[in-house]
């Protein structure tokens, strides 16, 4: 199960080739998007509980 | 190139033009759920030659835009009045509210800026992580020339600083990052069962509230012991007189109500009565006038139900006696005759 999802990680995260049946395309797609997540997962968690915030919003 | 890496460059192009429309996104969408920008889109909409006041959260509660207008009427002082007071944003942001406001040709008759010990004069420069929460603002307001009044040795010196500076204005993801980490916070509690704090007013917990007290104190006291009274005012400041005189209108600096403890502590010691003599004379010598209104007669220490800001009657009562006190001198003031 580990092995999997080290497998799966590595070839979302572009370091592992996609085997040549799958449509290249829709590889590089699924690889912004999960970058876009990772990026997004930590802008949007990096400064919780860190400080005292005072935001009206 | 290989097909492999192509598909890794189109991958990241893709990457990047996604998080682009993303910024786009949610740069809209915190404008217009950013309560500062509300604010001073309000303070926009009341119109030019209006009365602005100005402050940080302690003007923010204190000021009844209904109470003061009354009370002046009463005086027969007839203006608009436009808020623009915002919690947790220092002199820097409140002269760019200012600057922002008077974009477009708008100019105030009178600008009211509350203040308290030590908030006028220069301070050290603040690292642009403390810019977050209501400070986003400054971000947003920014001008690129403001780079050089944060950091005045850029890029010589300060260059880390200065260049983090301006990239979180440069894009709404960095600038209004804190509001995305108040949702998600609010979120993690509900995962972990963390229980949210219930006691609490607008400007947050009052255990939080309560400890800015001290805080408050111990900042001002620090502003305060500068060797031989040798105080300078904020760069900041001197653009809030700029903007005013160059609109000819009249700037009014009002020492805002605090409890007795921080007056007695704080406004009362040596330092804190140099410091507003000290004051008095620069603003008598720009043609400022200094209104200390720092203990209302009907505001007793009750009415900060938090400890550091007005509640509703404490506001009421703040507003209509700042009314009684401006009047007179909104009544004599003439349009300002300033040599360059």
């Amino acid at each position: 199960m580990r092995k999997h999802v080290a497998e799966w990680l590595e070839l979302i995260g572009g370091s592992r080739q996609p085997p040549n049946s799958w449509n290249r395309r829709d590889v590089a797609l699924a690889r912004a998007a999960w970058w876009i997540l990772l990026v997004l997962l930590t802008w949007a968690f990096a400064g919780r509980n860190t400080k005292f915030i005072y935001i009206d919003f | 190139m290989q097909t492999s890496n192509r598909h890794l460059c189109v991958s990241a192009v893709l990457a990047i033009a996604g998080l682009g429309l993303i910024n786009f996104a949610y740069g809209r969408y915190a404008k217009s759920h950013f309560v500062p920008n509300i604010t001073l889109q309000a303070a926009e909409a009341a119109g030019s030659h209006c009365l602005v006041t100005l402050g940080d959260s302690r003007m923010a509660a204190g000021i009844s835009a209904p109470a003061l207008t009354a009370a002046l009427r009463v005086q027969g002082v007839e203006t608009c009045v436009a808020p623009l007071a915002i919690g947790a944003l220092p002199i820097s942001g409140q002269a760019m509210a200012l600057r922002h406001l008077m974009r477009d040709g708008r100019a105030p008759r009178w600008v009211v800026l509350g203040a308290s010990a030590g908030t006028l004069v220069a301070q050290d420069s603040p690292d642009p992580s403390a810019l977050f929460g209501n400070r986003a603002a400054e971000l947003a307001w920014s001008d690129a020339s403001d780079i050089s009044r944060y950091y005045p040795r850029f890029p010589f010196a300060d260059l880390d600083r200065g260049v983090r500076f301006w990239f979180a204005r440069s894009n709404a993801l960095t600038t209004y990052a804190s509001a995305m980490w108040i949702k998600t916070q609010a979120l993690q509690d509900r995962l972990v069962g963390n229980r949210p704090d219930t006691q609490r007013n607008r400007f947050g917990s009052l255990h939080d509230m309560q400890a800015l007290l001290g805080s408050f104190r111990e900042q001002a006291m620090q502003a305060l012991a500068v060797p031989n009274g040798d105080y300078r005012l904020s760069t900041w400041f001197e653009m809030v007189q700029s903007l005013v005189h160059d609109s000819r209108a009249h700037l009014i600096v009002v020492e805002v109500p605090m409890p007795a403890s921080y007056r007695r502590d704080v406004l009362d010691s040596t330092l804190g009565r140099n410091y507003r003599r000290w004051l008095e004379g620069e603003l008598a010598r720009s043609g400022d006038t200094f209104v200390d209104i720092s203990a209302p007669r009907s505001v007793e220490d009750a009415n900060f139900a938090d400890g550091i800001h007005l509640d509703t009657s404490g506001a009421l009562a703040f507003s209509s006696e700042l009314g009684g006190k401006l009047a007179p001198l909104l009544e004599s003031a003439k349009p300002l005759e300033r040599s360059p």
